[in-house]
């Protein structure tokens, strides 16, 4: 599904990918953790297209097409979903109002037939009652106070009613109490299968105790250094970024 | 322009003559602001110069809810005398050419205790010349009225003088439109409000080659409470000035002003906002917001606040943002699978809305949503 080879990207003078390969198949979830500045949040906003970011090198082939040649919203309406890590306020435009569009915006792309205000509530019921999500935050303006849990959840409610193929979950867990981080991560759970692939971007182990790895990646100074199973999250929570990379180099 | 000569063709009510006299003596010894007059230094009036106009009448379309009397001004000078005394010593120069050439003006009547259901909808079109309409709103005591004026112009100038008179315990809600795009609209709004009255006031300008706006609200009685909102879309090269002025005269009143403007192309655009605290009006409440979405890099605002406070128990607070549209927000946009064009709509159209949601009534504000929806796509196409 997803093929990222050689991949190099930064800002201006700053390299902060320095040669990155992953390969990611359909059924999948893939963890990658690191420490702070190793550019996990890079990666998740490359693959979704962020501008500010320069690609100097290397490939990131999506089902086939090169994905780097894709703006942002062809992205999205081919199937790619970034949770962001602190998910944006915009006054005046009301959650539903904003979600209706996009989905009916890649409705439009991908051939079907666009919902109106009724379907669409139709068609979150389940999908808000999954989130825990009150109907009185959907008329709310996007994010605008919410509070860190609900924006996390409203991340993953947007997930639920765009179903993308590949989600990237940009530190979904940070700021997140116990109870939250579980309605969050059965949210993420019960929306694989076996044609969608997940990329979890974690500083902690704690999200993966929920949402279980098949893959992890370590990430260090913009390099993968080193990849296992769920064992190496165990390890690496035990033993610490620094010896885990000591280890690799 | 010949001024002059144009004035010298004036006519109208003979009852109004003395002033028609008073003031176009008065205007011609002053003339037109010069970019070196205060609160002219950056619109400028040379548009006058270059060319003669003819006085034309303006078209006025009057739809009137029950419970409101609409009278032309030649048959109620009488009546129209209290907003009329002192027009010849005002200091504006465009307000006073309008009384030296006043005839076309409406009296506009709410009697005590009356509420007015429903908008009363002034719709007033100008296509060439020099147009001057005048009208004079009275609204009693304990009394409801929303008044609609809106302007359709096509080129030529419209210089409309509004005076609003609110009596005790009285809401008002005025609404001042403007569509244009070639011509020139310098209107002066001026508010006189008694005790425990509520005045809330919107700006919207949709272009023009340029459009000034002039307002003046006088807090008269205690209690009384004025809301001042605008907007302001300009494009190529057009110009809109917003100057507003708020006279707390006495303590206990409250003034809420917010202004957005939103500016593509090389437009330009000022705001001035003034709030005068008279010696004795402590407890004085008001607040003052203007901000900027500038579409272009070549669009600009001048934006001043001008606190002048002359008690010591008051509340005043001014804020102004000039800024682009959020990056991290259109983005965010995108990466839910909105196209580039429909992402911006979205961020401008969700900008101005924070504006057009404050007016009360349903049918003005689908319309004036409309108004900014249809107004976006060419601001924002010149601007890519």
């Amino acid at each position: 599904m997803l093929e990222i080879r050689g991949l190099k990207a930064g800002v201006k003078d700053k390299t902060i990918l320095k040669g990155i390969d992953l390969t990611v198949n359909a059924g999948e979830v893939h963890a990658i953790m690191g420490p702070n500045g190793s550019g996990k949040s890079t990666l998740a906003q490359v693959i979704a297209g962020r501008e500010q970011f320069e690609v100097s090198a290397g490939s990131v082939t999506y089902d086939g097409q090169d994905l780097l040649e894709l703006a942002p919203e062809e992205r999205a309406c081919a199937g790619i979903f970034l949770a962001f890590q602190y998910p944006i306020e915009i006054p005046g435009v009301s959650n539903t109002y904003f979600l209706r569009s996009a989905l009916n915006s890649q409705r439009r792309a991908r051939g079907e037939q666009e919902l109106d205000a009724f379907e669409f509530l139709d068609f979150i019921q389940d999908r808000m009652a999954l989130l825990n999500l009150h109907e009185e935050l959907l008329n709310r303006p996007v994010n605008e106070g919410f509070s860190g849990g609900e924006k996390k959840r409203n991340e993953i409610f947007q997930m639920a009613v765009l179903e993308p193929k590949l989600a990237v979950l940009d530190e979904t867990d940070s700021g997140l109490d116990i109870d939250a981080l579980r309605v969050v991560a059965s949210g993420i759970n019960s929306l694989r299968r076996d044609d969608n692939a997940t990329i979890v971007v974690t500083h902690y182990q704690r999200l993966l105790n929920y949402v279980v790895p098949d893959f992890v990646h370590i990430l260090v100074d913009g390099r993968i250094v080193r990849s296992g199973d769920r064992q190496l999250a165990l390890d690496l929570e035990e033993q610490g970024y620094d010896r885990i990379a000591a280890r690799a180099a | 322009m010949d001024w002059e000569a144009l004035l010298a063709t004036a006519d109208g009510p003979p009852g109004l003559a003395a002033l028609r006299k008073a003031a176009g003596a008065r205007f011609l010894e002053r003339g037109l602001p010069s970019p070196r007059d205060d609160g002219w230094r950056y619109t400028d009036t040379r548009f006058f110069a270059k060319q003669e106009l003819e006085l034309m009448r303006p078209a006025i379309e009057i739809d009137a809810p029950v419970g409101v009397r609409v009278r032309p001004l030649g048959e109620a000078v009488d009546a129209a005398q209290p907003f009329l005394a002192d027009e010849a010593e005002q200091g504006h120069p465009f307000r006073l050419l309008n009384s030296a050439l006043l005839r076309d003006g409406l009296l506009i009547e709410v009697a005590d205790g009356v509420t007015v259901e429903g908008p009363l909808h002034l719709t007033i079109t100008t296509d060439r010349g020099i147009a001057l309409p005048r009208l004079l709103v009275a609204v009693g005591e304990n009394a409801r009225l929303t008044l609609v004026e809106r302007y359709r112009a096509g080129a030529g100038a419209c210089l409309p003088v509004t005076q609003l008179a609110v009596g005790a315990g009285s809401r008002v809600e005025h609404l001042r439109v403007h569509y244009g795009r070639d011509d020139v609209h310098i209107g002066c709004v001026d508010v006189r409000q008694q005790r425990d009255s509520l005045v809330t006031s919107h700006i919207l300008t949709f272009g023009g080659r340029l459009v000034r706006n002039d307002l003046t609200f006088h807090l008269l009685g205690s209690g009384a409470e004025a809301r001042l909102n605008g907007l302001y879309l300009a494009d190529s090269e057009q110009h809109v000035d917003n100057h507003t002025t708020v006279e707390h005269a006495v303590p206990h009143c409250d003034s809420r002003e917010t202004y957005r403007g939103i500016l593509g192309g090389k437009a330009s655009a000022v705001f001035n906002g003034r709030v005068h605290v008279h010696p004795n009006a402590q407890r004085t409440d008001a607040q003052q917001s203007n901000q900027n979405l500038l579409l272009t890099d070549d669009a600009i605002i001048h934006t001043k606040p001008e606190l002048e406070i002359y008690a010591d128990d008051v509340k005043c607070t001014h804020g102004a943002t000039v800024g682009q549209l959020d990056r991290e927000a259109l983005f965010y946009l995108r990466s839910r699978g909105l196209a580039h064009d429909e992402a911006r709509r979205m961020l401008v159209d969700s900008f101005a809305a924070e504006i057009v949601r404050r007016i009360s009534d349903e049918r003005l504000r689908d319309e004036l949503t409309q108004a900014v929806v249809a107004r976006l796509p060419g601001m924002l196409a010149e601007a890519a």
